[in-house]
């Protein structure tokens, strides 16, 4: 008699027979597709309607497709450290994550429209962008840049710089009058140039300057489209790859599959880093070319993980409350996936704060003004209502899951850990908008171009999530871990 | 075995119990029960637990998983130790590093006066620059407060233990699961106890007794 046949099998029953194919009905296809149509349909209107509505647009479009992305790279990260550590424990809950991870497929599909902004010249959301073909001569600049300043994106923050100044500030009123120059200038010239709007200054590196043409070797319209489609083509290849191996292994069973599994996930686990690190360079981080942060990419990571984890979660929880799923999730699964999502909700508070702290504490202007642009600054001239998404971010996405998780307890808790996934989604959507939006104006722009792009975005990646995985069982049942991780039981 | 059997003891029914050695002459003070084998040991200790005995042990070579549950454990309460200690380990962060950074007070000895140094134009306490410190003091003491629980919950370090003084206790360490039920025990009766591990069909039985 050996150990595990204590464990007890019968409560965790795999119906393998019925291997689980999941179906849509027509009515939920539709529903999304109706979805996506109508934010799709929606954020064109707005984007026409509003001023300056395209740049929104399609800055609206990049946080979405960020957002998307990072559930797919998150459950591709899940996959890869799976076969790195051989976690038999995981293998009953792989397979929605092969599945989200594969859908990585339809996000490179929807981030078509990101070289389009790139190669779209003036009117580009990226700053290295904005000049065309061969007129990026240091020459050509001064013209060019006197029609950015003419840019309706430079009026919009010179009306509001006005608009702030024609505000009397009766804090500062006191402190005026006791500060008399001693040539007599009245104290009103005092505290309009105390209170003056720097905000214009900050967004300096929205005009094509020589510090970004300085940049154009590696940022330009063409390499960033191929270095795009490189990046997708390793990740859907990476995702192919344990997808059909894994979806092979449940035909013919054995080990073979997954050993070839393991001994392909070093590797790739290095290709899923690099490739990880450098689109987040260029997709989010070179809307402002000035700045740069080498920790920027772990920054993305950080957040791909917390959605990564937490749409697995969520679509085990989900799927098992209707009934689709053939296999019943012990206590103990659910608890380390809580752990995992907890571990890594840390582990991005801990990235933010490195980040921060390092810039903040250096002081340089050239680093602080992304995060002035974000709202960080107290200074005045420099205060955003940028900083109220900061401060959310601080708290929704650190402190408050931070403590509301830790309790065993509540990871035991189904019905609390589903709440907990979605608003860990909405916060690491909060994330990506505060990375992106901040470029476009400096006080916050939420509206119908951000939530018509996430229901267009997150509308057809749900389709395409939802087409890969009726192609496959729901639970890798050629596994030979798979009786093993369905008995799993906690440690103590 | 250097035990000889027990020749006297005779319970009130009649049944002979000589059939387990003792080591000693003195009171009891545990009785063992050997097993060869995970799965006897898991089912002889669901049975001592439904038996309702609490002071008893399974001492084991291998670590065996849910056997916290056949001995019915309760969960401990080590996280909230540490979590206590975590939180202490906060406060004496923030505590250290405003005193330091951003009091003087006057007429307070150098050796424990704070120094209010001026870094970089940031205010005297400001509490960005300070987090790294006031983290690691948190993990310090959550871990230090973690690894004492660890230890004070099992009354550890034992020097001196009874069970030591049986050969048969060594093989806990090669080949061997044992039952121990301590004698301390409000359920502990010599015969009662002694019948109950006979139904358990260990490989051996013995009472160790110590002299007091």
């Amino acid at each position: 008699m050996t150990e595990s046949d204590h464990l007890p099998h019968t409560e965790h029953e795999i119906h393998l027979d019925s291997p689980g194919y999941l179906s849509f009905s027509r009515q939920v296809i539709l529903g999304i597709l109706g979805t996506a149509l109508a934010g799709g349909i929606g954020a064109v209107l707005a984007a026409l309607l509003y001023t300056d509505g395209m740049r929104r647009l399609m800055l609206a479009y990049l946080v979405a497709l960020a957002f998307v992305l990072s559930i797919s790279l998150g459950s591709l990260f899940f996959i890869l450290i799976q076969h790195l550590t051989r976690a038999g424990w995981a293998v009953l809950i792989r397979r929605p994550a092969e599945v989200l991870a594969l859908n990585v497929i339809t996000v490179g599909v929807l981030a078509l429209p990101i070289i389009a902004f790139a190669f779209s010249g003036s009117v580009s959301i990226y700053p290295w962008a904005r000049v065309v073909g061969s007129d990026a001569t240091l020459d050509a600049l001064p013209t060019e840049h006197a029609r950015l300043r003419s840019d309706s994106f430079v009026h919009l923050v010179a009306s509001h710089t006005e608009a702030i100044a024609s505000i009397p500030i009766e804090e500062d009123r006191a402190n005026s009058h006791s500060t008399n120059s001693p040539d007599g200038e009245p104290p009103h010239a005092i505290r309009h140039a105390e209170t003056e709007d720097q905000h214009a200054h900050l967004y300096a590196h929205q005009t094509f300057d020589e510090l970004t043409a300085s940049k154009t070797a590696w940022l330009n319209p063409a390499f960033f489209s191929v270095r795009l489609v490189l990046y997708f083509g390793i990740w859907s290849a990476m995702a192919w790859f344990f997808f059909s191996t894994s979806r092979r292994q449940d035909e013919v069973g054995g080990t073979k599959d997954t050993l070839l599994m393991e001994q392909w996930s070093p590797p790739l686990a290095l290709a899923f880093a690099l490739t990880l690190t450098f689109a987040a360079f260029d997709l989010l981080m070179s809307l402002n070319p000035h700045w740069y942060s080498t920790i920027f990419g772990v920054y993305y990571f950080a957040g791909c993980a917390v959605g990564g984890f937490a749409s697995s979660l969520l679509v085990w929880l989900v799927l098992s409350r209707i009934g689709k799923m053939p296999a019943k999730l012990s206590e103990a699964h659910f608890r380390d996936l809580g752990r995992l999502l907890f571990a890594f909700i840390f582990f991005w508070g801990y990235i933010a704060f490195s980040q921060y702290m390092l810039l903040w504490y250096a002081n340089i202007p050239e680093t602080t003004s992304w995060w002035a642009v974000r709202g960080a600054s107290l200074a005045d001239g420099y205060r955003s209502s940028w900083g109220y998404v900061l401060v959310i971010l601080l708290f929704g996405h650190f402190i408050v899951p931070f403590l509301g998780i830790m309790s065993r307890h509540v990871k035991d808790h189904q019905r609390a850990m589903m709440g907990w996934s979605i608003f860990i989604l909405f916060m690491h959507y909060i994330d990506l908008y505060w990375l992106v939006m901040p470029e476009f104006r400096p006080w916050i722009a939420f509206g119908l171009p951000e939530i018509g792009s996430l229901m267009l975005v997150g509308g057809l990646y749900c389709i395409g999530a939802t087409y890969f995985a009726t192609q496959t069982a729901l639970v890798p049942v050629g596994d030979p871990r798979i009786a093993p991780s369905a008995a799993l039981k906690d440690m103590y | 075995m250097s035990h000889s059997p027990s020749p006297t003891t005779v319970d009130a029914g009649g049944v002979a119990s000589a059939d387990y050695e003792t080591l000693g002459t003195g009171t009891p003070y545990a009785f063992v029960a050997e097993f060869d084998n995970v799965a006897d040991v898991m089912r002889a200790a669901e049975t001592v637990r439904d038996a309702g005995y609490l002071l008893w042990d399974v001492h084991s070579p291998i670590p065996i998983h849910h056997i916290n549950h056949a001995m019915g454990m309760r969960p401990t309460i080590l996280p909230w130790i540490t979590l206590v200690h975590g939180l202490a380990g906060l406060l004496f962060g923030l505590i250290l590093t405003w005193w330091m950074n951003a009091t003087t007070v006057p007429g307070l000895s150098a050796s424990i006066q704070g120094y209010q140094f001026l870094i970089s134009g940031k205010p005297m306490y400001s509490l960005p620059a300070n987090i790294p410190i006031i983290f690691e003091t948190t993990v310090l003491f959550a871990a230090f407060g973690t690894i004492l629980g660890l230890l004070g919950l099992n009354k550890l370090p034992m020097l001196y233990n009874p069970l030591s003084r049986s050969r048969r206790m060594l093989r806990a360490t090669a080949d061997r699961f044992l039952v121990v039920i301590e004698a301390e025990d409000e359920k502990f009766e010599l015969q009662g106890t002694a019948r109950l591990l006979r139904s358990l069909q260990p490989r051996a039985m013995e009472l160790i007794t110590e002299e007091r």
